[in-house]
């Protein structure tokens, strides 16, 4: 009875995986393959298409830029998450309940909303958006998934532990630096990867919003596949997953986290 | 003037007095017990005093000083939490040093200065380890280490027994007292174990509803209760509420609302209308044949029997009162069973008549 359980479980965890991450391996797969289109079947083991990646100017530029982007956008992110989020929870702020939907409002947006949306106030403002204001849009756009992990670290903090830090000389500020921040860490660097990720792959809030100069990975590859589709960007996309996973493991090690579920 | 002076202290939260009027003077060197029922006031005094909160009223001066209004960062007073508050991402020795640390004290200095905090509270090679790695005795002993190693003003125990298991609760019960006399410093405590308090305290300052109800050494807040309350809390007392119907010098008879007139003895000042006699259970005697020697015999009906090892406790009821009798559990000792008819008594100077407060 407990085997014929037991396999039914296996079972299931195998379906889920191949439905979240079968797609993705069928792009690993094809980064591989020598045929020259994409899908195909497969051919030969090859890793010219990762060669080729180095020969395209765009794609190495935009990688350059998004990693700026998703870095600085998740830091600011991050830091005003962790801003709100402690005066939230530590301060008796009226309507905080509305503030703290408020703040998490961009979520609700469509993104591609959020992107026409600051099209319009920068041509209103009569601006030219750089790659500061691509940062500080993104930065908008991923505020609320810090807020909300930073949210969900002080709600399990132990507030008791800062009036152990100020009666040993810690001033309240000392004591968010060394005490608070320290010991909700975990949800800190959660807060920040998942805020890197969502810009770093993010297409919409990006698209209208780019210049050649500023342009950022996903919309790279997005203009790529409208011309032609060879199987480049499935080893671009691959060399992202690579790159992502690793990190995401190293931080894993690092802070002792659990990201990947 | 008191090393530790507290001044007509009044906190409010939103529509709740915590604390009404209140003033204490705590002496330099002196262990002062805060003692009471939980939401009594005495957490929210002992926060008042470290400054984690304001008071709404009033004035709180150490050594001279008033420091109503200073920082918590800036008074000087180590605090022993009750969940102990280690920080959990440092180790033993980072958490010792963290007040050193946030004063800038020259790192060698700082070392030798956790190394004898360690030492004090017997604590010594496990500097290296994190919290969540000790048991709970050590975890209490590294937040003392922490509290004075910084060489504190005034050191603050919050229940700081509470989360301990009965044998490691008395064993750091002794230890703190010992801790308390080396180091020399002047302590307040909180606690609403009656027992904590009569073992550790100086002096005993009972807290009700926001006030103090009586001050004193613990052995005067025990034998001589000065208020209804205060017996009442320590337990161990039959509480007989009526009314005076004769006074002598301090003699005073009472009759309760059921009839019974007990003799009695009231100290400073003989009460007028209701009052309270209260006969602790010890010394409440329990025989076959009614005793000569005692105006207070009273026939009663032992109710129920509560074996506990060293005493046996009875429930005796006589007319309508309820009378506890804990009798010592003494080979050859007479015992009773529910439904024997006895005879409680016990003298006159044993029952301490108090004006009846609500």
């Amino acid at each position: 009875m407990s085997t014929v359980a037991a396999t039914g479980r296996w079972a299931f965890l195998l379906l889920v995986y191949a439905f979240v991450v079968g797609p993705a391996a069928i792009i690993v797969v094809d980064s591989f393959n020598s045929a020259t289109s994409f899908p195909a079947p497969f051919e030969s083991l090859t890793l010219k298409w990762y060669a080729s990646i180095a020969r395209h100017e765009e794609f190495v530029a935009s990688i350059r830029v998004s990693t700026i982007v998703a870095t600085a956008a998740a830091s600011i992110a991050t830091a005003l998450g962790i801003l709100a989020a402690y005066a939230l929870v530590r301060f008796p702020v009226a309507g905080r309940n509305a503030i703290a939907t408020f703040l998490l409002g961009p979520l609700l947006v469509p993104q591609i909303v959020i992107g026409l949306a600051m099209l319009q106030l920068i041509e209103l403002a009569g601006l030219r958006i750089g790659l500061a204001g691509l940062i500080l849009v993104h930065a908008v756009y991923v505020m609320p998934f810090a807020l909300r992990l930073t949210l969900t670290g002080l709600a399990r903090f132990d507030f008791v532990l800062e009036d152990a830090a100020r009666s040993l000389g810690a001033s309240r500020w000392r004591t968010l630096w060394h005490v608070t921040l320290p010991v909700i860490r975990p949800a800190l660097v959660s807060g920040f990867v998942f805020a890197f990720i969502l810009s770093f792959v993010n297409l919409p809030v990006s698209l209208f919003l780019t210049s050649p100069q500023t342009a950022t990975l996903p919309i790279v590859m997005f203009a790529y596949m409208e011309s032609r589709i060879d199987p480049l960007v499935t080893a671009v996309s691959s060399l992202v997953l690579f790159v992502a996973v690793g990190i995401t493991l190293a931080l894993e090690r690092v802070f002792k986290l659990r990201l990947l579920g | 003037m008191a090393y530790l002076e507290l001044h007509g202290i009044r906190k409010r939260f939103r529509a709740q007095v915590a604390l009404a009027e209140l003033s204490l003077a705590v002496e330099e060197g002196e262990m002062l017990c805060l003692l009471g029922p939980s939401g009594c006031g005495k957490t929210t005094t002992l926060r008042i005093i470290a400054g984690f909160e304001q008071p709404d009223a009033g004035a709180v001066r150490l050594a001279g000083a008033d420091i109503t209004r200073v920082a918590p960062q800036r008074r000087g007073i180590g605090v022993v939490f009750q969940s102990y508050a280690l920080f959990p991402h440092l180790t033993v020795d980072q958490n010792v040093g963290f007040g050193l640390a946030m004063r800038g004290t020259p790192r060698g200095e700082a070392e030798r200065a956790v190394r004898e905090a360690l030492r004090v509270v017997r604590l010594e090679g496990v500097g290296e380890r994190l919290p969540r790695q000790l048991s709970g005795g050590q975890q209490q002993r590294v937040a003392l280490a922490r509290a004075i190693a910084i060489r504190p003003r005034l050191l603050l125990l919050d229940e700081p027994l509470s989360n301990l298991d009965a044998k490691l609760r008395e064993e750091m019960r002794e230890e703190i007292r010992r801790i308390q006399r080396e180091v020399g410093i002047t302590a307040v405590f909180v606690t609403h174990d009656q027992l904590e308090a009569l073992a550790l305290a100086d002096r005993l300052a009972v807290m009700d509803h926001g006030r103090l109800v009586q001050v004193d050494a613990p052995v005067a807040v025990y034998e001589r209760p000065g208020h209804p309350f205060v017996a009442a809390f320590f337990g161990q007392a039959n509480l007989l509420r009526g009314t005076v119907t004769a006074t002598s010098g301090e003699t005073v008879e009472l009759r309760t609302g059921s009839g019974l007139a007990v003799v009695g003895r009231a100290a400073g000042g003989v009460p007028d209308g209701a009052v309270v006699g209260v006969v602790k259970h010890e010394r409440v005697g329990l025989g076959r044949a009614r005793p000569l020697a005692t105006p207070n015999a009273f026939p009663a009906r032992v109710e129920t029997r509560t074996y506990l090892g060293a005493v046996i406790q009875y429930t005796c009821v006589a007319g309508a009162e309820r009378i506890r009798a804990a009798v010592a559990n003494a080979p050859g000792a007479a015992t009773f069973a529910p439904g024997d008819q006895v005879f409680l008594s016990w003298p006159p100077e044993d029952c301490l008549v108090l004006a009846d407060r609500p």
